[in-house]
């Protein structure tokens, strides 16, 4: 039998025969640990405090329902979901089946009769409507010009307007800790960095939220699309700015990364963006000469240069080296140019590079 | 083992209740971790939303394993680090004061100024903040996640030896602390 004398509390804790027993996944320790106990009482102090660390340890501490897991798994697997309708293995549906099914059709039909009678003509989230139901007086710019136009608004950010594009703001412009601004058409935005009064844009049907940074929205009449330059932006349907559950919907972008958002089915949607722009100025070129390096060691580079998440299985490629020389290519060509050197193949998914290979020999 | 090589192998070939059992299995485990690593909740859960989804779009490319948990706290750590940081580019320093950990004399303070009645559970998870962010780490993949030290080494990316190591260390340092303050309790008990 081990020695118990010496052992103090570590010893104890990381003794696997304790835990177990503490845990009771172990029936038959208890005769072991009882006769320990009574063997070396000095010790007993010691036991009855290891004991209360490991059954606290144990606990879940995060405040996390299982109802949020449950709304959790549901959104994996509804983002998971295959795309095409699986087949039906047999068309011999039961007779009541179908005629549930015929009762919903119908009673969909009768909904959407309705629906359609009570929906205002107009969309709820346009820019007239905006700008009809601000209760405050509110300044509008529209570019005329065939150039783009420049526009600083009162907190210094500049706003680049293309031609036939328009924004409206409130006066005074920062108000209930907001700065708000109406876009139509399509602008490049360098906001002022106001921690204290986040940066709002509505357009379309999508509500951009920063504190400072630079982007590009285009609003097209069904589409909206926002690019990140620098810093950190966030989107979210408006339909879901005001309902908690919903909160999910909310975006998170970085730069390089793009978010599109389709009015239609208020849907929104993360890539990357055409170009993609290296994205601190270092003081030194970024070195981009690969001289036989390891390919984990080559896309952590690219992410760093390009703040793109690149998704590959590390233990498939770890035989993978590269040698080769690159420079200022476009980002997807480089990735190209990669790709093909070592045989294997790229896609981007949710504004990620997912790497696919088997490997290199 | 053996169960978990099935449900993998299940996995892989595209069984959606599969995938599905092996959220369920591990969304808590992996936000219990991540807790321990990442500070904003909600980017928790879109880094573990992103993991799985980006595990289902790889299944037929991903390799076998027998080790599902560690496996996947691996995967959560390196994409939470990554995330981290990418952000570090771009995080501004009002970002990072949220983040710091909570002083050790203002944990004190607080268990000494709250009356002595205070649960032993409550002086527990004060002494735990204490700790630096590795040490909870590694306290919470033994206790909590009961991995081996074998899997906490994959998981961490350290040597096992690094991995007794640095257990032990932590291990110390809480008793010594835990200690201490026990007897500052009592201390405080008896002069009143």
């Amino acid at each position: 039998m081990k020695e118990y004398k010496n052992y103090n509390l570590e010893d104890f804790l990381l003794d696997d025969s304790f835990r177990n027993w503490v845990l009771g996944e172990d029936v038959q320790l208890d005769e072991l640990w009882i006769d320990i106990g009574q063997r070396y009482p000095e010790k007993q102090t010691i036991i009855s405090q290891a004991k209360d660390l490991i059954l606290t340890w144990r606990k879940q501490n995060s405040a996390l329902t299982n109802d949020e897991i449950e709304f959790q798994i549901s959104r994996i697997l509804r983002n998971t979901e295959p795309e095409e309708i699986p087949e039906r293995s047999s068309w011999s549906l039961n007779w009541k089946w179908w005629s549930a099914a015929a009762a919903v059709i119908v009673a969909m039909g009768i909904g959407w009769q309705t629906w359609r009678g009570i929906k205002p003509t107009q969309q709820p989230f346009t820019y007239s409507a905006y700008v009809t139901a601000t209760p405050v007086p509110l300044q509008e710019i529209i570019n005329t010009t065939d150039k783009s136009l420049k526009v600083t608004l009162p907190d210094s950010s500049v706003i680049e307007l293309t031609p036939k594009s328009k924004i409206s703001y409130a006066q005074p412009f920062v108000m209930n800790k907001k700065r708000e601004v109406f876009l139509s058409g399509e602008a490049f935005f360098r906001v002022t960095k106001d921690v204290q009064n986040p940066f709002f844009v509505y357009a379309n049907g999508l509500l951009t939220r920063v504190v400072g940074t630079c982007f590009l929205i285009k609003e097209s009449g069904e589409n909206v699309e926002v690019l990140v330059r620098s810093g950190r932006v966030s989107v979210v349907p408006m339909k879901d700015v005001n309902n908690q559950k919903k909160r999910n919907t909310e975006l998170l972008l970085t730069p390089n990364q793009q978010a599109t958002f389709s009015a239609k089915d208020n849907l929104i949607s993360k890539s990357i963006i055409e170009i993609p722009l290296a994205l601190v100025k270092v003081d030194t070129k970024p070195d981009f000469n690969f001289e036989n390096k390891p390919i984990s060691t080559v896309f952590s580079t690219l992410e760093k240069v390009y703040g793109i998440p690149f998704i590959y299985d590390s233990t498939i490629m770890n035989k993978c080296f590269l040698r080769v020389k690159l420079n200022d290519e476009p980002f997807f060509t480089k990735l190209d140019i990669i790709c093909q050197t070592i045989g294997a193949s790229y896609r981007i998914s949710d504004g990620q590079v997912i790497i696919t290979s088997e490997g290199c020999q | 083992m053996e169960k978990d090589t099935l449900l993998w192998q299940r996995f892989k070939d595209g069984d959606r209740t599969a995938f599905e059992s092996m959220i369920r299995i591990y969304y808590r485990p992996l936000f219990e971790y991540g807790r321990k690593i990442m500070q904003d909740p909600d980017m928790l859960k879109d880094c573990i939303h992103d993991l799985f989804t980006s595990l289902w779009e790889r299944r037929t490319s991903i390799g076998n394993t027998d080790h599902i948990k560690p496996y996947l706290l691996t995967s959560l750590r390196n994409r939470i680090f990554k995330e981290k940081q990418r952000s570090d580019l771009l995080v501004t320093i009002e970002d990072w004061q949220e983040e710091s950990i909570m002083t050790e004399d203002t944990v004190e303070m607080k268990i000494i100024s709250t009356d002595s009645t205070l649960e032993n559970e409550h002086r527990i998870h004060h002494i735990m903040h204490t700790l630096t962010r590795r040490q909870q780490e590694i306290i919470h993949l033994k206790f909590y996640e009961n991995l081996s030290n074998d899997e906490i080494a994959v998981v961490m990316a350290i040597s096992r030896p690094a991995v007794s190591n640095l257990l032990h260390q932590a291990l110390k340092l809480f008793r010594e602390k835990w200690f201490s303050l026990l007897c500052m309790i009592i201390i405080l008990f008896i002069s009143f």
